[in-house]
């Protein structure tokens, strides 16, 4: 584990919190080598879950190079986009072999993004020998591992060595019904929550009692628990409540002005909640909640049948443009705010999906592949289509295009220049060439 | 027989906890007196039901009305591990409204489960895998030849069966596995109108398969049924057998080690030592492969009844809820009840579709606000439409020392405190002194109750 060398540990244990805090304003830990760097950069995960059918994300509009479209039209009869239809989505070439590429034509939102040079499009980036299961290649995105998942999540390692602890009691959010693995950390400080809004401690409407019983949860939440881990936990849940009281119940969601607001989707609305929370600790720093780090689901795209075309109400067109659109008013949102040169957004999936359609007509869907392709959204992103499209004249056994990126090199990008951390002390296997969609 | 295999009130409390959600005053009275294996029989030996759903085989319902429905039914005495288990196996198979919309499928997929739950798992396996609920679920009736696709095959081998790695960690099943149990699944159609996929020899891939290589379950052939016309269609039988007949490393059973594993962690703690999951799969081959005799097998065995099985789950919100109405004689509205839980994060019907959560997962802080509102709603419960909870029927009016009164609704609510947890119970309760009667009981004997509901030793069963 010598690649876990957290802050902590080279202070010495982390028992010492005021120790930690102190080493921080005598300035021994290296913060942040470049000014250009935001003070407290936020990283928002969106999680395309169930594996989003990159080849039809990123479609090859032509033959340059190698011949992309004539293979695609080949393995893809009913599921091949027409290339008449991807003319107001063309993003420019492959970078390496030349081919025309496009996005999905639902994702008209991103594509606007994309020509102003704040969308990255990472292409052919998956986990070496992907597992075609979705809990465990999803847990080893979430570990940066391809080993697995084995207690700790990427970002909750880096919580651990880089974060102070009283600076940010709260690193991490994960919005929904599961904590994100991303987030795990010894310190165990990320938050779940299935809403932020409403986020209020319950009184009873007849005979208000709160300040007796918040009274009365402080002490039950702060007991200690002994040799109990569970009973540990609980508490710190429990205690981790009353804590968010402080910011969460005054967090204004509705009626400031956000494009997010209309909410058509669960997608816009947990990043609603994103923005706002960001908003409040931008006008309110001294009850801020510090979070930095977010995880959104964007379930649906396990689309074994019925994956359907460009139509509206396709599935995978609905999720598509669901996902553009979202991403977008986000964007908007942050740049209304001055925010969206702290902010950096990372859209992935867990795997991609087969070359090759399964069934005919209408049924035809696709099965579990790889590699995927990562969005990078914000204002610090040079905007651009990275790597090469994996070549369709070049699958493996199982009928898949090749990884040609390690998904860990997108993760080490974060880390070396978006979180000014050294990536080795946090992924394992490295080290990882950094990707140019952020400046050195 | 020994005096310990009595029950008494504290092991009949954890069976009711943990076989069905909780337990009444009555039903303490009366599983107390019982041996384990009396106990256990009267839970799970009863006559089959007729499970229908709830607007009846044809008349598709509303979400909301499933949900309560299917609350209803929970909340009813006798059937309670049969429900609990039928709880276990939404989970297990994952099937959820927010992929398949069709309430009518869905409620009739839900009555498959409940009237084959405690039977053969063969049965249910063949039975879940043509299920017109399933099929629409995981894409199967859209699985035809020429080009299969592996939405089932994959949930079946990894989700359904046996697991994606054996005991030892060796993976169960390799990519072509998947392809060519995909090939062999082909061929199921489903009309508008139809409860079953009916097959169709003309979407069957009668081509020849091979699976599981170098496995006790290696077959090849096309794997098919042939009518009398020579016809071929798909071979569900036939495949599912091949799953009962996979053998970890060890060569021991991967299915029944499988089973019987998750199914203990469901009933009675994470993560039992191999040797406990290999007494369970005997047990479970040695039945024919009979769920309900797992279930016994597992609430018989020593390790359920072990200091390691106590208090060692988290509760589920409806684990939650439920044990809560029954030890305080309390009524929920069908209406909020739903709504409570899913903000707990347990939508009936619409479990994540690869089951619901486990332990920790349940109980991320965001979670746990939702349960102090339960606590909040449920103490605070004076009309129909929300919960109906009366203090005196918990309380001794005349009782003057509030040691007696935090103490009562402890052991009402079968939960030990941390000496500071109780502390600050006494503490809150002590806020009452100089309160008029209905002032003390309104405000500081309902928020007693709802401090109790979130004491995070009451979280976990």
């Amino acid at each position: 584990m010598a690649w876990r060398v957290t802050r902590r540990r080279f202070l010495g244990g982390a028992g010492s919190a005021a120790l930690v805090a102190g080493a921080h304003v005598l300035g021994l830990v290296p913060r942040r080598a470049r000014a250009a760097l935001p003070a407290d950069p936020v990283v928002v995960l969106v999680e395309l879950a169930g594996g989003n059918d990159a080849l039809n994300t990123v479609v090859p509009v032509n033959n340059v190079g190698i011949p992309q479209r004539s293979l695609y039209d080949f393995y893809r009869p009913d599921l091949g986009i027409a290339a008449v239809d991807l003319s107001a989505t063309l993003i420019g070439v492959d970078p390496v072999v030349g081919t025309s590429l496009a996005l999905h034509p639902a994702m008209t939102g991103l594509v606007s993004l994309y020509g102003m040079g704040k969308l990255a499009v990472l292409q052919g980036v998956g986990i070496p020998n992907a597992p075609f299961d979705h809990s465990r290649a999803a847990a080893i995105w979430a570990a940066g591992d391809p080993a697995g998942f084995a207690g700790t999540g990427w970002l909750g390692r880096y919580a651990d060595g880089e974060l102070d602890p009283i600076e940010v009691p709260v690193p991490a959010l994960a919005l929904g019904l599961r904590r994100s693995l991303a987030f795990d950390s010894a310190a165990m400080h990320a938050l779940t929550a299935a809403t932020l809004d409403p986020f209020g401690l319950p009184d009873d409407p007849l005979f208000p009692d709160l300040p007796a019983r918040a009274a009365a949860w402080q002490a039950i939440f702060a007991a200690d628990a002994g040799d109990d881990p569970l009973g540990a936990m609980l508490r710190a849940a429990g205690g981790q409540v009353l804590a968010e009281q402080a910011t969460f119940p005054n967090v204004v969601f509705a009626g400031w002005g956000s494009q997010l607001e209309a909410a058509p989707s669960a997608l816009h609305e947990d990043l609603h909640q994103v923005v706002s929370l960001l908003r409040y600790d931008q006008l309110n720093p001294g009850t801020a909640s510090g979070i930095r780090q977010f995880h959104v689901v964007h379930p649906g795209y396990d689309t074994h049948a019925q994956q359907g075309l460009t139509d509206s109400g396709d599935r995978h067109a609905t999720l598509l443009s669901e996902l553009s659109d979202a991403l977008s008013r986000f964007y908007a949102d942050l740049v209304a705010l001055g925010l969206d040169g702290r902010a950096l957004v990372l859209a992935y999936s867990e795997f991609g999906r087969r070359a090759r359609q399964n069934g005919v007509g209408e049924e035809a869907g696709t099965d579990h592949g790889s590699p995927g392709v990562v969005l990078a959204l914000g204002g610090a992103v040079v905007g651009g289509v990275y790597g090469q499209m994996p070549g369709l004249d070049d699958l493996d056994a199982t009928g898949n295009p090749k990884v040609l990126v390690d998904f860990r090199r997108v993760w080490a990008t974060v880390i070396e220049r978006w979180l000014g951390a050294s990536p080795d002390d946090f992924l394992p296997g490295g080290p990882f060439t950094s990707i140019d969609f952020l400046l050195p | 027989m020994a005096a310990t295999d009595i029950l008494g009130t504290t092991d009949a409390a954890h069976l009711l906890r943990r076989a069905g959600f909780g337990a009444t005053a009555k039903d303490l009275a009366h599983f107390a007196p019982l041996t384990r294996a009396a106990a256990v029989s009267q839970l799970l030996d009863l006559k089959p039901r007729r499970s229908r759903p709830p607007g009846g085989n044809d008349t598709a319902v509303g979400l909301a009305a499933m949900q309560r429905w299917w609350l209803k039914q929970m909340l009813a005495p006798k059937y309670r591990l049969h429900e609990k288990l039928a709880l276990f196996w939404s989970g297990h198979f994952g099937t959820a409204f927010g992929k398949t919309p069709d309430t009518l499928r869905l409620a009739r997929h839900n009555a498959l489960l409940r009237q084959l739950g405690t039977g053969s798992f063969r049965t249910l396996l063949y039975e879940v895998t043509r299920d017109g609920g399933m099929l629409l679920f995981r894409d199967g009736a859209s699985n035809e030849q020429p080009n299969a696709n592996e939405g089932y095959a994959i949930a079946l081998l990894g989700q359904y069966a046996l697991g994606e790695t054996d005991s030892a960690g060796a993976a169960n099943y390799a990519q072509t596995d998947v392809s060519e149990l995909a090939r062999a699944l082909t061929g199921y159609r489903l009309g508008p109108r139809d409860q079953v996929g009916k097959v169709s020899a003309d979407a069957f891939d009668a081509g020849a398969k091979h699976l599981f290589p170098g496995n006790t379950a290696e077959a090849t052939g096309n794997l098919g049924v042939e009518d009398a016309t020579g016809v071929q269609f798909p071979p569900a039988t036939n495949v599912i057998d091949l799953l009962f007949a996979h053998r970890d490393t060890d060569a021991r059973p991967t299915l029944a080690r499988f089973l019987s594993r998750k199914l203990f962690e469901f009933f009675a703690y994470p993560a039992p030592d191999l040797a406990i999951v290999d007494e369970l799969a005997d047990a479970f081959v040695a039945s024919g492969y009979v769920a309900g005799e797992l279930v016994r097998a597992i609430l018989s065995h020593d390790a359920f009844w072990s200091d390691a099985a106590r208090s060692s789950t988290v509760r589920s919100p409806v684990e939650l809820a439920l044990a809560s109405l029954n030890a305080l004689g309390a009524k929920a509205s069908p209406v909020a009840l739903p709504v409570a839980l899913e903000a707990m994060g347990m939508s009936l019907f619409d479990p994540p579709q690869d089951g619901w959560n486990t332990g920790t997962d349940w109980l991320g802080a965001g979670l746990y606000l939702a349960r102090l509102d339960f606590a909040q709603a449920l103490a605070a419960g004076r009309s129909g439409r929300t919960y109906v909870l009366a203090p005196k029927r918990l309380f001794d009016p005349r009782a003057t020392d509030d040691a007696v009164l935090v103490d009562g609704l402890l052991a009402r609510l079968d939960v030990v405190p941390s000496a500071a947890g109780r502390q600050a119970l006494l503490d809150y309760l002590a806020g009452a002194v100089g309160l008029d009667p209905k002032d003390r009981t309104e405000r500081k004997l309902r928020g007693l109750v709802a401090l109790a509901l979130s004491l995070p030793e009451y979280q976990r069963h």
